[in-house]
Parts: C-alpha cells; sequence; structure tokens
C-alpha cells in the first residue's frame, strides 16, 4: 500500500472547514487563504515547537505561584485560613469527601501537570527525532486536547463559593491570588495545545521511513 | 489527482479518496484513528431545533438562582451572573472575565450561531453566503470555549462540599440550566463544522 502524503503533494488541509487545497506555485512557508472559508492556510503550523515551548514555559512558571498562594480563604465567625489548591484538596480528605477530593485533584493538579509532561515529551520526541509509536503519540495528544477544559472546574467552585458563602460575620469565602494565576495557566495550556502541530508527529514517521528507504 | 475528489486526514496527514458514506456513517483514517467525514442525516433539523431549545432555557439558566445557602437562619444565593459580579468587584477581574466568557458569553453566542447557521442552511435566501461562511468560522473558533459541562460538574461540588455547611437549596435556575446543557450537548452532537461546509458546498450549485 503506498501513503500518500499530504505535504508531500502541497496540499494543505485547512484547520477549520476541512478542504483540502492545492499548495503548488506557493513557497512552502508562506501562508494562504481557504478558497472555502477564508481563514489561515499552513502547510504545518509555522513555528509550532517553538510557539508551544514558549507557551509550556509560560504555564509551568505560572504554575508556581498558581500553587504557592493561596486560591481561596473560608471566613467563619472572623477566624479564617487560606487554602491552595493542595491544601483544600487536603481539607477535603479530612473532612471525608474523598470522591470530590479526587475530583479536585485530578482537574487542578493531575491535569496541569499531566498537559505540561504530555506535550514537552512530545515536542521533545518531534526535536530529536525520538522512535515513538505514534499512534499512542496521537492518543496522547488527543487525550491532552480533550482534557484541557476541565481545568476550569476549580475556578467555576469558586465562582460559586464566593456568592453562595457570603453571610457576613457567620461565613465568607474570599478569593486568592492564587486563583488568578490558575486561571492563567489553563489559558495558556489551551492556547498551547492550539499552537501544537500533531501532524509533525507523523512526519516524524514518514521521515524514518524514507530514510531507511534510502538505506537500503 | 483531483483535490475534490480527496479527503485529508487532520492528524497525520494522510491523503485519502473521499469515500461515499452512508446516512449516520463515519469514516476513520485507517493510519491514526481519526474522524475523517461523517455523514448527519437530518442535522440542519436537530441543529435548529436543539440550539433553539438551549437559547430557550438559556435565559431563565443565567437569571434565576441556582444553590442558595442557608445558616443559622441566613441565606445567600448564587446565580449565574453573581459569581462573576462578586469576584470582579473583588478586584479578581481577569478571572472574573474567564468565567463570563466561558460560562455565560460563549455558550450564548454557540448557540445562536448554531441556531442562524441551521437556519441559513435551511432557508438558502436568508443571509448572504459571505455572513453565513463568517458565521460558521467563528462558531468552530469559540465552541471550545464554551464549558457549561464543566460549569455542572461545579454546581455538583459546591453543593456537596456545602452540604455540611448548613442547609443548602437548589433554586429554580437549576432544571433550567440542566435543559441548556443537555441542549447544547446534544446541539454539538448533531452540528459538525466541515459537515456544515460540505452541505454549504452543495447547495451553493443552483444558487
Amino acid at each position: 500500500m503506498t501513503e500518500i502524503i499530504a505535504k508531500n503533494q502541497l496540499i494543505a488541509r485547512c484547520h477549520l472547514c476541512g478542504k483540502p487545497s492545492s499548495f503548488v506555485g506557493i513557497p512552502i512557508n508562506y501562508s494562504a487563504s481557504c478558497p472555502r472559508c477564508g481563514s489561515h492556510l499552513e502547510l504545518r503550523i509555522r513555528d509550532s515547537v517553538s510557539k508551544t515551548w514558549a507557551l509550556l514555559i509560560t504555564a509551568a512558571i505560572l504554575m508556581i505561584p498558581a500553587n504557592v498562594y493561596p486560591v481561596m480563604t473560608v471566613i467563619s465567625f472572623g477566624r479564617g485560613s487560606p487554602d491552595t489548591i493542595m491544601s483544600g484538596v487536603t481539607l477535603l480528605i479530612h473532612h471525608g469527601m474523598y470522591p470530590i477530593a479526587a475530583l479536585v485533584f485530578m482537574a487542578s493538579i493531575l491535569v496541569p501537570v499531566f498537559k505540561l509532561v504530555g506535550f514537552s515529551v512530545l515536542l521533545l520526541a518531534i526535536q530529536y527525532k525520538w522512535r515513538i509509536n505514534h499512534r499512542q503519540a496521537t492518543i496522547v495528544y488527543r487525550f491532552i486536547h480533550f482534557i484541557g477544559r476541565w481545568s476550569m472546574l476549580d475556578l467555576f467552585i469558586i465562582s460559586i463559593l464566593v456568592t453562595l458563602v457570603s453571610l457576613g460575620k457567620v461565613a465568607t469565602i474570599e478569593t486568592g491570588a492564587g486563583a488568578t494565576a490558575f486561571a492563567s495557566v489553563v489559558v495558556v495550556t489551551m492556547l498551547a495545545a492550539h499552537t501544537f502541530d500533531q501532524r509533525l508527529i507523523w512526519d516524524l514517521l514518514n521521515e524514518q521511513t524514507s530514510e531507511s528507504g534510502e538505506g537500503s | 489527482m483531483m483535490i475534490n475528489r480527496i479527503c485529508v486526514c487532520p492528524d497525520c496527514d494522510l491523503v485519502f479518496e473521499r469515500p461515499a458514506l452512508a446516512n449516520g456513517q463515519a469514516a476513520e483514517c485507517g493510519r491514526c484513528g481519526a474522524r475523517l467525514c461523517q455523514s448527519k442525516p437530518h442535522f440542519v433539523d436537530k441543529t435548529l431545533a436543539f440550539s433553539l431549545a438551549g437559547l430557550l432555557f438559556y435565559i431563565p439558566a443565567n437569571t434565576l438562582p441556582v444553590l442558595t445557602l442557608l445558616i443559622l437562619g441566613m441565606d445567600s444565593t448564587n446565580s449565574m451572573m453573581n459569581g462573576v459580579q462578586q469576584l470582579f468587584s473583588d478586584g479578581y477581574w481577569w478571572m472574573s472575565f474567564l468565567v463570563l466568557l466561558c460560562s455565560v458569553v460563549v455558550p450564548l453566542i454557540d448557540l445562536s450561531l448554531m441556531f442562524f447557521i441551521a437556519l441559513g442552511l435551511k432557508m438558502p435566501r436568508l443571509f448572504p453566503r459571505a455572513y453565513l461562511i463568517k458565521m460558521m468560522c467563528w462558531q468552530h473558533r469559540l465552541k471550545e470555549w464554551g464549558m457549561t459541562e464543566v460549569y455542572m460538574l461545579g454546581i455538583l461540588v459546591a453543593y456537596i462540599k456545602m452540604i455540611s455547611m448548613g442547609k443548602i437549596l437548589i433554586g429554580a435556575g437549576l432544571p433550567f440550566f440542566v435543559g441548556m446543557l443537555v441542549s447544547v450537548m446534544l446541539a454539538h452532537l448533531s452540528y459538525d463544522t466541515e459537515y456544515a461546509f460540505d452541505y454549504l458546498d452543495e447547495q451553493g450549485s443552483y444558487d
């Protein structure tokens, strides 16, 4: 079976409407507009690797204030202790709310960490031409893309709780500076999922097979 | 190679001959498993129905109280909008902007765009073609930022968290919110950007 790669045939698939267009006569690094929907048309996202690295490093830096500063403070009868993301989870465990603790832990800690580590591994594999299982790498990419939005959970919970628990001296909940940093982590990692070009994973395979083909 | 007879895998860039699909069938890439194209029977009518339902649920879902907490005879109420207001007045404008965008603004724009796109596809003379294409592009770009389902989980978690603090009441807004959530999900299942563009192409021939 001969596999035809669109890029080698100078065919660019529109990222928005899916229409394949011919790139013949246009220099490879140039961009054009899709004839059907008018959006930006490229054979590959330009500088995808460096753009994604930049966003990932930004997210990694923002993770520090997001986890060090408190995200919210519960003040009950004048006493209150600020809670960071992690101490909020341990508090839930102390109260015996294990499923909720697991949920918040997954959404606010596991998902961002998994996104950072997953993207870093994919980018390193692309840069250093590792021999990876391309199908599995694609599944990792799809999974990261899918779970990204669920990190917003903690921010929604805070926005619900600040109004739900505003009972003057009895109990109030205040937002903390960590929440702003965490919101930025979510946005930046979602943008990273957009600048990452998943076709680069398979370009690796195409290069490897063409190399071994030449060798034999 | 005819450019109109092929489709390209979005994830691995493999070129395929455009498959002929029966109603409800979908084609997957043999190499990476990505969805190549699908056939969606009654897609215009379904999208129209579900997005209209979502829009009807939208206003009560966003204005009526969702949860109310009672402690020692005092109560405070949460609705979609006052959480955003509270965050903004506390000075967390970036967070309030994000919550407003993802839970209030984008779902509204998304639902209205899907409604008008489906209406425009049903009645080809309603909008100029260029407007319809613009709407389809914006719906595609924005839909990822609509997080109704994540907000629903947030309501559940907040509810369970607060059970131990006092009496917690479910407001009239919650059923409408659930209705909106279901409509949004069904509308997204029945609407697909690429399919809508292909549909528009076929329609354009007699225009």
